[in-house]
């Protein structure tokens, strides 16, 4: 009795470790693989655009035939793969098992019926046979027949069907019989389904679906929601609360009437999974049509048709706006990559509003030229174009001439035209400059004016380096006012000697900012100075120094 | 004694020896779980790179569980009609909304039940007490049930405050939203 006691309490504590174990394992797989894809753009008044859900042109068949196929390669008609159960096959498994039908099992890119007399592809060989249409001739018809895009027909039925038929490569007949929802509503005991038998089979669903989408656009007043403000639930659960949604378009609003929730962020957030007063029907509808075509709404993108000469629109309130140049593109944000091709026929129904220049503002403070050799050179600024006086116009602005874009005639164009920019005078403060013609003047900037040096010893009194002097354009020259001339800088001259260049000039001694003249040679050499570094200055700068005292005997 | 500290010590022994069971136990699932360990091994099925996310996703999900063969993924279950000791029908929850678009009042709404059958009515309360009842018909949808839209011009209905409720009733269900007030 003890050993079988003991052995049952550690058959039990085996069996719970074990447990523990392959739980946690489980919980860890589980955690590693919830890749979370949050959907961050859904707008809930614009779920997708009417032009995309009512354009039935956007597949013909055989384009529809080769979705499915890729969708999936692999149909196991036959159950004849290995199921993973037992070493049975997926055949096996369903009879034995399950106790569902033997094969076929015909895909959804293999599927065949009969709307006249109902027969599948389940009773006559799995495959194509005569009478039959496949599914993707069958979501065609309904397409065109009831003026629906057949891929919102096709992401209605990877969101309705049960499996989804869109991923199943064994289903079964039960599958296609309610698959697009319709007249198979969950209200029986325990969300059961509760179907009306008359509207079974996937030719009837896919013609139905079609129709009732299409009634919603016809009856837009008849319903629950209508096009503008609504309060839209949560959830199926009225405590969850509403949302105030604008209905923008048809397409939403029968979304909406299809399955009357909106998604909350936790929804949103947890795509694919699931959230607390969550809704999915139409969360999964964006996703899913994401997923597989692209895009929901044109609105805000540039689209083009493949014709090579096609012009680049963007579609701004279901307007679309022709680009008028390659730059008015790129002007806007968008490139190449960008720009979505759609059908001539879906082209041609959007109706085309005013060209669409550039967009000024994405060159602010940038330089433009065209490519002509006569371009001026532009500074974009206020929504402007200013052209550059001159090149020392441009340099003194510190521009680099190498950032300069050469863009269209068109480019320039669209951008108004600013006021001239000049030299900007600031730049040269503090610099000597002169004009390119022989006969200039030397001229300081200062003040924003420029002073001209009344002789070459004023320049040389101020210090200023005869190499550093800017040469400018005259018309440069002619932008910048004049001052008052710049005369000898005398603290220069301070304590040095100096006489004119005219015979007969007398020596003098700067002394305090004045010339003191000496009253003779012997005054002068009696105070030891050195006759040979008596400097030689004109008549006009002697001039410019007050006389002083003289200076007699020491 | 003696035969006591044996068997304390094949006790130590025997959990440890459970416990790096248990440990392999939850690697060796971990493993068989990350590598599809009730999935078909045949490396034909595994999906083409060319499909997308969610198709790859939901076909590993049938593989693994066959059973999903009998549900839709993220379904919007409708609410359970509920029974009560009042009526022999059953409750189903309804919504209700007005609006004014001209010199026409909307009442709009419906159950949030795929129901068949039956047909709604608006019982309205005018600012004298005065009462209208407006009958509609049913509109049928896959998740829900719709009352087709109620339409009253303006020249109905006396200057003040209304009130109204819609309502549901069929042979076995019925409801009545709550209470709504509009202007005129």
């Amino acid at each position: 009795m003890k050993y079988h006691s003991l052995s049952r309490n550690i058959s039990i504590l085996l069996a719970f470790i074990i447990s523990v174990g392959f739980l946690s394992a489980l919980f860890i797989y589980n955690s590693d693989r919830a890749h979370a894809a949050p959907i961050t753009d859904f707008n809930a008044g614009n779920i997708i655009d009417d032009r995309i859900f009512y354009n039935k042109n956007s597949m013909n068949v055989q384009q529809i035939q080769t979705f499915l196929d890729s969708l999936i390669p692999n149909c196991d008609v036959w159950g004849t793969q290995a199921s993973g159960y037992g070493g049975l096959t997926n055949a096996q498994y369903a009879q034995q098992v399950k106790g569902w039908p033997g094969p076929p099992y015909p895909c959804l890119n293999k599927y065949h019926e009969n709307p006249n007399n109902n027969e599948t592809s389940y009773e006559k060989g799995g495959g194509a046979f005569s009478g039959g249409i496949s599914a993707a001739q069958i979501i065609y018809n309904a397409a065109q027949t009831y003026n629906i895009n057949p891929q919102v027909l096709l992401v209605m039925l990877k969101k309705e069907s049960l499996g989804p038929l869109t991923a199943d490569n064994w289903p079964l007949k039960n599958q296609y019989k309610y698959s697009m929802g319709y007249a198979c509503p969950d209200s029986g005991p325990n969300y059961s389904a509760n179907c009306d038998t008359s509207k079974a089979g996937f030719y009837k669903q896919m013609m139905l679906a079609a129709w009732q989408l299409n009634y919603y656009k016809e009856h837009p007043n008849d319903y629950r929601y209508h096009l503008g403000w609504n309060d839209i639930q949560y959830s199926t659960d009225p405590g969850c609360g509403t949302k105030r949604v604008y209905i923008e378009n048809m397409a939403t609003l029968s979304l909406y009437i299809y399955t009357p929730y909106t998604p909350n962020n936790g929804a949103l957030a947890a795509y694919p999974g699931t959230a607390s007063c969550g809704a999915y029907g139409n969360r999964n509808f964006f996703a899913y049509f994401r997923e597989w075509f692209g895009i929901t709404s044109y609105n805000g993108k540039p689209i083009k048709t493949s014709s090579s000469s096609s012009g680049v629109f963007l579609v701004e309130n279901g307007i679309k706006r022709p680009f008028n140049s390659v730059e008015a593109l790129y002007s806007h944000g968008y490139s190449w990559p960008d720009v979505i091709t759609i059908s001539e026929s879906l082209m041609t129904e959007i109706p085309t509003g005013a060209p669409l220049g550039i967009n000024v503002a994405a060159y602010a403070g940038k330089l433009l030229k065209t490519s002509s050799p006569s371009s001026g050179v532009f500074l974009i600024e206020n929504g402007t174009k200013r052209p550059f006086n001159s090149a020392d116009a441009l340099n003194s602005y510190g521009y680099d001439w190498s950032k300069i874009l050469t863009v269209s005639e068109a480019v320039l164009v669209d951008i108004p035209l600013g006021s001239p920019l000049g030299i900007n005078i600031a730049s040269f403060s503090g610099k000597t400059i002169k004009s390119n013609s022989p006969s200039s003047g030397v001229f300081l900037v200062e003040n924003s004016t420029k002073r001209p040096f009344s002789s070459a010893e004023a320049l040389n009194s101020h210090r200023y380096s005869w190499a550093n002097i800017q040469t400018l354009s005259e018309a440069a020259m002619a932008e910048i006012p004049t001052g008052s001339p710049l005369g000898i800088n005398i603290p220069a001259y301070a304590g040095k000697l100096i006489k004119s260049n005219l015979p007969g000039s007398g020596i003098f001694i700067v002394e305090n900012n004045t010339k003191r003249p000496f009253e003779s040679a012997a005054a002068l050499n009696s105070y030891g100075y050195d006759w040979s570094k008596i400097l030689t200055l004109s008549e006009a700068i002697l001039a410019e120094i007050p006389l002083g005292s003289s200076l007699g005997m020491k | 004694m003696r035969i006591q500290r044996s068997s304390k010590r094949n006790k130590i022994v025997l959990i440890a020896a459970l416990l790096l069971l248990a440990s392999a136990g939850a690697v060796a699932a971990y493993f068989y779980y990350s590598t599809d360990g009730f999935k078909n091994s045949d490396a034909s099925n595994v999906a083409s790179s060319d499909r997308f996310k969610s198709d790859n996703e939901q076909s590993k999900e049938l593989q693994d569980n066959p059973d999903n063969k009998d549900s839709a993924p993220n379904t919007d279950h409708p609410a359970t009609p509920t029974t009560t000791t009042e009526s022999s029908k059953k409750q189903v929850q309804m919504i209700a909304s007005t609006d004014q678009s001209g010199n026409t009042v909307f009442i709009r709404g419906g159950v949030n039940y795929p129901v068949s059958g039956g047909s709604c009515y608006a019982q309205l309360s005018g600012p004298s007490g005065q009462s209208i009842r407006k009958d509609s018909s049913v509109l049928s949808n896959p998740a829900s049930t719709d009352c087709k839209t109620i339409s009253i011009p303006m020249s109905e209905l006396a200057s003040g405050k209304w009130k109204f409720t819609l309502h549901y009733t069929s042979n076995d269900y019925e409801g009545a939203s709550n209470e709504i007030s509009f202007a005129v």
